[in-house]
């Protein structure tokens, strides 16, 4: 890498923490500044004067990681519970096609012939899928880890 | 990974004491701005960050209405329609209609999703009124009520929508 792109890349890595804090700074000045308006509103004494501006950034910061929680409470367990339920359709609808494959007589089905030249291994497919959904999980899982640590702790 | 944990931190201190100080720190910039650059400039430029400010602000404020009248609108439509998870996919449509330009698109998605796993018929009037929904969300609400926050008449905001 030459030097102006390591320089560059250094300039980003300075820079970075003030373009995040800004933004943050930014979306937060507006529920701060309603909560502040309102916040204490017909008292006039120094102490509660005082206490407002630490007492508005607090509140907006509950609110706004509030909002992110209460979603996530909401969504994860229901997503997390259906996909469990997909899986294990899926993974028991392929058990039972194997079994009633290995058991049935098929020579009593319409396209007999062309039912025994099918030939899959249901298994199979379902240890792959297994496969491919713990593959997929630890790739959700790492992803989110890096994407919340490449972003910022709220 | 341990670097970004740091900047993030970094930033969300910084972020507070800019909060907390931000009147002084603005008065401080002012003072700066006035001392050591023309007076002209620094008026345009106070005006011009005064003006962006107070748009953000509307434009927040807007945006947030909105995502909270799609959301209200949305459990009252799958209450009606008896579509299942109601607060869920509510709270989901809520917080991604904050979202500009991707809108409430990706909670569409994964409603559908989810409704599927119940009820397929369900999934597809979910799609389909959750489209409604936002057509007429785009199309009427919207304008009306962020273009009124940022004083932009309606019909430039429809605009606005149709164009990007």
């Amino acid at each position: 890498m030459s030097s102006i792109a390591l320089a560059i890349e250094w300039l980003i890595g300075l820079v970075k923490p003030l373009l995040i804090w800004s933004m943050l700074a930014m979306v937060l000045s507006v529920p701060m500044g309603y909560i502040e308006k309102h916040l204490f509103r017909k008292c006039s004494t120094t102490r509660k004067n005082k206490a407002r501006c630490p007492l508005a950034i607090l509140f907006s910061l509950i609110l706004v990681i509030g909002i992110f929680v209460g979603v996530a409470v909401l969504v994860v367990p229901e997503l997390m519970g259906t996909v469990s339920v997909v899986i294990s359709s899926v993974t028991g609808g392929l058990d039972q096609i194997a079994a009633f494959e290995s058991s049935a007589d098929l020579s009593a089905f319409p396209f007999a012939e062309q039912l025994k030249k099918l030939d899959i291994d249901w298994l199979a497919m379902k240890a792959q899928l297994e496969d491919w959904i713990q593959k997929i999980s630890s790739t959700l899982l790492d992803s989110t880890a890096s994407a919340l640590g490449d972003w910022h702790p709220l | 990974m341990a670097s970004s944990l740091i900047d993030g931190v970094v930033a969300f201190v910084f972020c507070i004491y800019v909060l907390a100080n931000k009147e002084t720190l603005a008065r401080q910039i002012g003072r700066l701005a006035r001392a050591w650059l023309p007076k002209k400039f620094t008026d345009t430029t106070s005006h011009i960050f005064a003006v962006c400010s107070d748009v953000f602000r509307q434009f927040i404020v807007g945006q947030t209405t909105e995502a909270g009248i799609l959301r209200t609108l949305c459990g009252i439509g799958m209450e009606i329609l008896r579509i299942p998870y109601v607060p869920m996919v509510g709270a989901l449509v809520g917080v991604t209609a904050l979202i500009p330009y991707v809108g409430a698109f990706p909670a569409s998605i994964l409603g559908a999703f989810m409704v599927l796993t119940v009820n397929p018929f369900k999934a597809l009037v979910f799609i389909i009124f959750l489209l409604v929904l936002q057509q007429v969300e785009g199309n009427l609400s919207y304008p009306k009520v962020a273009g009124a926050k940022i004083n932009l008449p309606a019909l430039w905001s429809e605009r606005k929508t149709t164009l990007f």
